[in-house]
């Protein structure tokens, strides 16, 4: 990009080519009055307070719709402009019947801003305006019309950014109006509560719901931080009164999000504030829990575990760790397990969800984790999606990725079996019969190698492997492939002819590839699909998992795992070994320890006595709940150390109460690898501590001396065990964080990863052949159930239906049906059913929709009431230990009253 | 989701819906169908639905009562016609007659202006109205419909030595629903003398001839054609703007309907030029004898193979498309009317880029008004040279005037320009009707008022433009002494706020208070600071609009304050000189 130069008000700068000129004087800190305009939003130009002098030209030009250019010569400021923009303002505030005296956003207004500067103390007109009708239908969004000066960039922000376009403008003349639906109430309409468009409003006009008589911007204190929810790493500001979270806004800069936030991330904090919140250590006594000392509470747990230890040896204890803690708390949960217990079994969620990912991507690539970056997906020009409800389950993601079809041109494939919102913006929609992952793959591939669109080069230079691999996919004719998984094989074709043809293309996907009992064989097959194409190593390129927690990615880095070290460093081998004991001064097994299922299924086989669980909920959120519910309950001792009295805290003998996200200081790693810092913003609930502290307090009283004063000293002794995170130093994270790899000190950070050699030297393909799901519809249970998440909830919900707005939008479970298979089972909206499977049964409501085709259904795992765990089947994939969450055979009963 | 000229047209789907609902408007079930047919959103629907004047979003009625109230029906009685509407239909409140038969509206200018006072029941017009016509045509209504052909009204001067002059030449002479009649005037041949020259001999032939704009703007017609030759980019487009709303002006309707193969030719040979395969032709929704014209004319010009694939075995390919609008004055604007052609709502685009750069499907697009596009045929025929030798030196050509309101004969007239306002008058219109002049309105309701001392300056470009005052679409609205400056402000004024977009603050926010002020005055209400406001709110506008509309008013304000301001500041004290206002003594 060029640079040009031109003067502005007498001062002489350089501005990007490209800039307007109002960009240009922003970068330099001059200052144009402006309304309408908003970063990254479109240029309309509407509210003409950004007018600008240029020489040699007639009239006033607006300064952000006019490109700079070489030599211009511009006044920004000057005595005929200010009284123009006075009587613009003039105008506006005629409009409408504007009253800063109790507005939401006195003080945080633009427009106010604006008058005040401009000194308007009086407005001419001798008409006074009307008052307009509120409209507070939604759940977060409450919309004043009588402070909207019509300046679109809620508009905008709506159709651009979240790219729902539920505003718009309607009317003309005078009578222009904003209007949602059609000139609907925004609580009936396809609205997702994101609140973009409360960002984007530079006046009062939209403002939080709940947040009105709350505090004004003057009183918040303000705190940069990393949203709790999902992987994307969404960075949040909270805006704090009286150590109260009122209000979070997504900060521009946030390298992954740009400002941007889902319906969680701004409106699901509540839970933090919530009367259920753990305040003190619970010890069941009978029974019943009561409340205790941190001290009594320690000293028993210090004795149950050295005493199960020497009793049954230290493979009788586990422990789960959290995507939702820390990486300096789960490398201390695994340091704990590891040193003071002196077992590898240690584990957490991401088994559940992406462990297969870990798994096959270290396998083919040498790394596990997203190649590439989340604003890389900019450059791509083809998005293969498969196996993710981008939409719900990673919102910023899933808008970014429909910004790109809809404004950018930005090709897209969706392979899924059920019908999503992307299938919508898909150039091309695959629906594969559920659990046939390989076969369509496979015979992408082969019609990419028939068809010569394969890189020849890339595969000659950079991978291994590639004939025994070819000699497979050759089999997966589209006819074979239409066969196995029902594709049409035309479709097929078209789909691999558009993914072949493309310069660059990315692969993303998540649990509906990931969780299966071949979940680890179907990401081999993507791995090959992109090497086949040379689609790793360059930007816009890769095969990109994405992940479902806040800190998945980082609690799988740091360790949290039963057969690796940090950093990926394996406990079988001697050198990784030595290392760690040299660093932790104790004998460590070698011995790779028990996975999540494994672990309550051994328990429930009697070989696990004690179990020591941070942050997690497996009552809820692991397959088979009655096999799980019994290992938990068989324990001779469980531990749960958490924020909530969780379904699975309910079964522990000692609770230690934590602290969430905003009152602790830390890091949390997001999907795309980018390692980001929390900060404390409040402080815990009574005598709940950061689990840091709790592991600490612990390790002392089981005889082992851990001596942090601070989590920043976790992490550097991270940074000096884990070679990916060698680099990583708090003060290197203020801002947008570090993307690992990052070697050393000097090192900036990896945006993405294979670049000119794969992490283990050359790619390998795989030949893999396709093998059916472990449990398939039959005559007794003849419904295919798929599991997964919503929008409005989070995982097990401890934590979203602890908040007010997301458990009012939606507060109970569903089971979603195809309308031909409900009229056949003469079951409608509502109506309730019993559904089983071989595992247990479950009563639910019911929602049609033509989201899952015909002979399936779908059910979000977050409702312990109505929990689709039961129902789910704990086959298990023998690499990576993944549970078949997608797919269980059931039956469903219409239930009479 | 992506947009081009295949997407579907989305205001024909809102009108085909409406016109099948026997309320006359469009359900929001309907509606959501056609989002989804478009790819829209509901509220992007929903935004372009309630844009425009001529669809319902509610309930009306089986039949739709359209009053015209802009200036010359104003003058002539718009209101009156108004009342004796809701006696008839005995309506005291809301729009609906009690039977459900009539909807009543008011509309801006449905340009019949030479029949004034009009009215248009569904697709119907009916002109020259009285109380006793309007309840003739609403008996026969009640019994079955009627209908009615306003005759054309072409002037002839007053001494007829004038020669036939081209634009008109044909209309009144030939039918225009037979092209055969339009082939022996030598219908055609201008396109295939045309086919025969390269596309930049074309293009230095009109800018030879210097022919302007005749829509409003005047820009030199050879300068746009090569504006939009030069660009590399493909496909290009040609849209005919007969989006003609201008209050006054009703030059290009009388084309479209008595002369339309004459327009086509200027499309072909502009597409031609131009390097464009397609072109549209963009009609108000108001002017449905129009669309049939063209429509006709269009299904004959391609069954003569002067339309389709290998024009006159030329190996040039080309079609036209014919588009309806729905209601809206801004649309004229060349970059809303692209906008209203792409589905949306008739907002104005920020210029530049501007169409011969970036037009309609975000293709270089030429926009020429349908009078301009009448006459390139001619300036091909015979020439620069022998266009060059009517009008005036720096106007050359002659013009299209449309005479109404307070004269004896109004109707269209083709003159070279250089003529005067004295001369249009007294040669042409026998005389002003009803008392004596007092002044006119030239060129549609943005344009300047006249009093009697420009009853003899030159109305040509040049002229005009050094009075800071403009021709604009050729409009020349008479009014006499009974009438009040403050009432027809009041008029005009309405008329900016009822059409402008809404997008710019200027623009919404200003013409709403210009009303408001102009109100206040009329009412007797308001301060004499008030009137220092109203002029420097449309000089605000002026200065700060992002098209066009918000910069008009400032002209019939500036030059009505120049000409009438004592009577203006009389209104401040109750008094209407001219009776007309309603004070509150």
């Amino acid at each position: 990009m060029g640079k040009v130069n031109l003067l502005i008000d007498g001062r002489e700068i350089q501005a990007e080519e490209g800039s307007t000129i109002l960009e240009a004087a922003l970068a330099h800190r001059i200052e144009i009055p402006h309304l309408c305009y908003q970063p990254g939003l479109s240029i309309v130009g509407v509210c003409r307070v950004c007018l600008v002098k240029i020489k040699g030209e007639r009239g006033l030009v607006p300064s952000c719709a006019t490109l700079a250019q070489e030599g211009m010569e511009i006044t920004a400021n000057d005595e005929e402009l200010e009284e123009v923009r006075r009587q613009m303002v003039e105008l506006i505030l005629s409009e409408r019947p504007h009253d800063c005296l109790v507005c939401e956003s006195n003080g945080q207004c633009e427009l106010q801003d604006l008058a005040y500067n401009l000194g308007i103390e009086e407005i001419r007109f001798p008409k006074k305006a009307t008052r307009l009708p509120i409209e507070d239908s939604s759940e977060v969004i409450f919309r004043d019309p009588n402070k909207c000066i019509l300046c679109g960039r809620c508009v905008r922000a709506c159709d651009e950014v979240t790219v729902q376009g539920v505003l718009n403008f309607a009317n003309r003349g005078s009578e222009t109006c904003l209007i949602s639906g059609l000139a609907q109430p925004l609580s009936q309409i396809d609205c997702v509560s994101c609140g973009a468009c409360i960002q984007a409003c530079p006046t009062g006009a939209l403002t939080e719901k709940l947040a009105r008589f709350q505090g004004r911007s003057w009183e918040f204190r303000r705190v940069r931080t990393v949203c709790p929810y999902c992987g994307v790493g969404c960075q949040i500001e909270l805006q704090i009164k009286n150590n109260k979270i009122v209000k979070v806004y997504g900060v521009p800069d946030g390298p992954d999000n740009k400002g941007h936030l889902c319906v969680k991330g701004r409106f699901g904090f509540d839970f933090v504030h919530h009367p259920d919140r753990l305040t003190h250590p619970l010890i069941k006594r009978k029974g019943k829990f009561e409340a205790s000392s941190w001290d009594e509470a320690l000293d028993l747990i210090a004795h149950k575990f050295r005493y199960l230890r020497e009793k049954y040896g230290p493979d009788a204890l586990a422990g789960l760790s959290s995507a939702k803690c820390t990486n300096e708390e789960n490398f201390l949960f695994q340091k704990f397990m590891r040193a003071v217990i002196g077992t590898n079994n240690v584990d957490h969620c991401a088994r559940l969800c992406h462990a297969s990912t870990v798994a096959a991507l270290g396998r083919a690539f040498g790394s596990g984790a997203m190649t590439n970056s989340i604003q890389d997906l900019a450059k791509t020009e083809l998005i293969l999606l498969t196996g993710s409800n981008t939409t719900e389950t990673h919102p910023v993601i899933g808008n970014f990725i429909k910004h790109l079809v809809k404004f950018k041109g930005v090709k897209l494939i969706v392979v899924d079996p059920r019908e999503i919102e992307l299938s919508r913006y898909a150039d091309i929609w695959l629906r594969p019969k559920s659990g046939t992952d390989v076969a369509w793959i496979n015979g992408l591939a082969d019609v990419i190698i028939k068809d010569g669109l394969h890189d020849r080069e890339f595969i000659g230079e950079r991978t291994e492997n590639f004939d025994e691999f070819d000699k497979v996919v050759s089999r997966y004719t589209p006819e074979k492939v239409e066969e196995i998984s029902g594709i049409p094989k035309e479709k097929l074709l078209l789909a691999a002819r558009m993914y072949g043809k493309a310069n660059k293309a990315s692969i993303i996907f998540a649990m509906g590839i990931t969780q299966h009992i071949t979940g680890t064989d179907n990401i081999l097959s993507l791995a090959n699909l992109a090497m086949l194409t040379g689609n790793v190593g360059r930007e816009g390129t890769g095969v990109n998992p994405l992940r479902g927690q806040n800190n998945v990615q980082g609690a799988c880095d740091v360790g949290a795992l039963p057969d690796v070290y940090p950093g990926y460093q394996k406990v079988t081998n001697p050198a990784a070994k030595e290392k760690f004991e040299k660093s932790w001064g104790v004998k460590l097994s070698s011995k790779e320890g028990l996975t999540v299922v494994e672990i309550t299924q051994a328990a429930r086989a009697g070989r696990i006595k004690g179990l020591y669980i941070m942050g997690e909920n497996p009552i809820l959120s692991d397959p088979n709940i009655n096999h799980v519910r019994e290992g938990l309950t068989r324990l001779d001792f469980l531990v749960v150390q958490d924020i909530f009295l969780t379904e699975t805290a309910k079964l522990a003998h000692v609770v230690l109460p934590a602290v969430s996200f905003a009152e602790k200081e830390g890091t949390f790693t997001n999907t795309a690898r980018r390692i980001q810092r929390v900060r404390k913003a409040i402080p815990g609930p009574g005598q709940a501590l950061q689990d840091w502290e709790i592991m600490v307090k612990l390790s002392q009283r089981m005889g082992y001396k851990m001596k942090y004063t601070t989590p920043e000293e976790i992490m550097d002794e991270t940074a000096s065990l884990t070679p990916i995170y060698g680099g990583v130093h708090w003060d290197r994270l203020n801002r947008e964080g570090l993307q690992w790899p990052c070697p050393h000190d000097q090192h900036p950070g990896t945006p993405y990863l294979h670049k000119d050699r794969f992490s283990r030297g050359k790619g390998l393909f795989s030949p893999i052949d396709y093998i059916p799901p472990a449990e398939l519809p039959d005559e007794e249970y003849p419904f295919l159930l798929s599991t997964g998440r919503l929008l409005y909830h989070f995982q097990t919900a401890s934590m979203s239906r602890r908040s007010l707005p997301l458990s009012h939008i939606v507060p109970e479970g569903f089971m979603e049906i195809n309308p031909r298979d409900a009229k056949r089972l003469m079951i409608k909206d509502e109506d309730r059913v019993r559904v089983s499977s071989r595992r247990g049964s479950i009563q639910i409501k019911v929602k049609v929709t033509p989201g899952p085709d015909e002979g399936m259904v779908f059910i979000p795992f977050h409702f312990s009431e109505a929990a689709a765990n039961i129902l789910t089947n704990d086959a298990l994939d023998p690499v990576a230990k993944i549970p078949e969450y997608k797919i269980a055979a059931v039956k469903i009963e219409r239930i009479t009253l | 989701m992506r947009k081009d000229s295949s997407s579907p047209d989305v205001l024909a789907l809102l009108k085909k819906v409406q016109q099948e609902n026997p309320q006359n408007y469009i359900p929001p079930e309907k509606l959501k169908l056609i989002a989804q047919k478009t790819g829209l959103s509901l509220s992007q629907i929903y935004g372009v639905a309630s844009f425009y004047s001529l669809f319902n979003l509610e309930p009306r009625a089986k039949h739709i009562i359209r009053v015209c109230e802009s200036g010359p029906c104003h003058l002539l009685g718009s209101e009156t016609i108004l009342e004796v509407l809701k006696k008839e239909l005995g309506m005291k409140s809301g729009k609906v007659s009690p039977d459900g038969m009539f909807a009543v509206e008011k509309v801006s200018c449905l340009g019949r202006c030479e029949y004034a006072p009009v009215m248009m029941i569904d697709q119907q017009v009916f002109g020259d109205l009285t109380p006793n016509k309007i309840r003739m045509i609403l008996q026969q209504y009640r019994q079955g419909k009627k209908s009615e052909v306003l005759g054309l009204r072409i002037l002839k001067k007053r001494t007829s030595k004038d020669k036939t002059l081209p634009i008109l030449e044909n209309c009144g002479r030939i039918d225009p629903a037979d092209i055969k009649q339009y082939l022996s005037h030598q219908g055609y041949q201008a396109v295939q003398k045309a086919l025969k020259m390269r596309p930049s001999q074309i293009i230095e032939e009109i800018k030879a001839s210097g022919l302007q704009g005749r829509g409003g703007a005047a820009f030199p017609t050879g300068l746009k054609w090569e504006f939009t030759h030069r660009e590399k980019v493909s496909p290009k487009y040609v849209i005919c703007n007969a989006d003609e709303g201008e209050p006054g002006t009703f030059k290009d309707r009388v084309i479209l309907d008595y002369d339309p193969h004459r327009l086509l030719e200027g499309i072909i040979i502009a597409g031609y030029a131009v390097g464009a395969k397609s072109a549209y032709a963009y009609i108000r929704g108001e002017y449905s004898s129009c669309i049939h014209s063209v429509q006709k004319a269009i299904h004959q010009a391609k069954s003569h193979s002067f339309l389709g694939k290998d024009i006159l075995r030329s190996g040039f390919d080309f079609e036209i498309e014919l588009r309806e609008g729905a209601g809206s004055y801004v649309c004229g604007e060349e970059t809303a009317l692209i906008e209203s052609l792409e589905g949306k709502r008739g907002n104005p685009r920020l210029r530049p880029p501007f169409p011969p750069n970036i037009g309609v499907w975000q293709k270089p697009t030429l926009v020429n008004n349908v009078e301009t596009l009448a006459n390139i045929r001619h300036i091909i025929l015979k020439g620069p040279e022998w266009f060059k030798s009517l009008g005036t030196p720096k106007s050359p050509g002659t013009k299209l005037f449309c005479l109404s309101g307070d004269v004896n004969n109004p109707g269209l007239l083709e003159v070279p320009l250089g003529i005067t306002l004295r001369e249009i008058i007294e040669d042409w219109g026998g005389g002003v009707k009803g008392g004596n002049f007092k002044m006119a309105q030239l060129g549609g309701t943005a344009g300047p008022i006249l009093g009697e001392e420009m009853l003899d300056f030159s109305l040509d470009y040049n002229s005009l433009r050094k009075g800071d005052l403009t021709l604009g679409s050729g409009a020349v609205l008479v009014m006499n002494d009974g009438r009040c400056i403050v009432d027809m402000l009041r008029c005009f004024l309405k008329f900016f706020q009822d059409e402008c977009c809404g997008k710019c603050i200027p623009g919404r926010v200003g013409t709403r208070k210009l009303v408001e002020l102009i109100n206040s005055i009329y009412r007797g209400e308001a301060r004499p600071s008030d009137v220092d406001l109203l002029l420097s709110t449309a000089r605000l506008m002026a200065q700060t609009s992002l098209c066009a509309l918000g910069q008009s008013p400032i002209l019939p304000i500036s030059t009505s304050l120049k000409c009438f301001r004592q009577e203006i500041m009389e209104h401040l004290h109750g008094k209407c000189p001219a009776g007309v206002c309603h004070s509150r003594y």
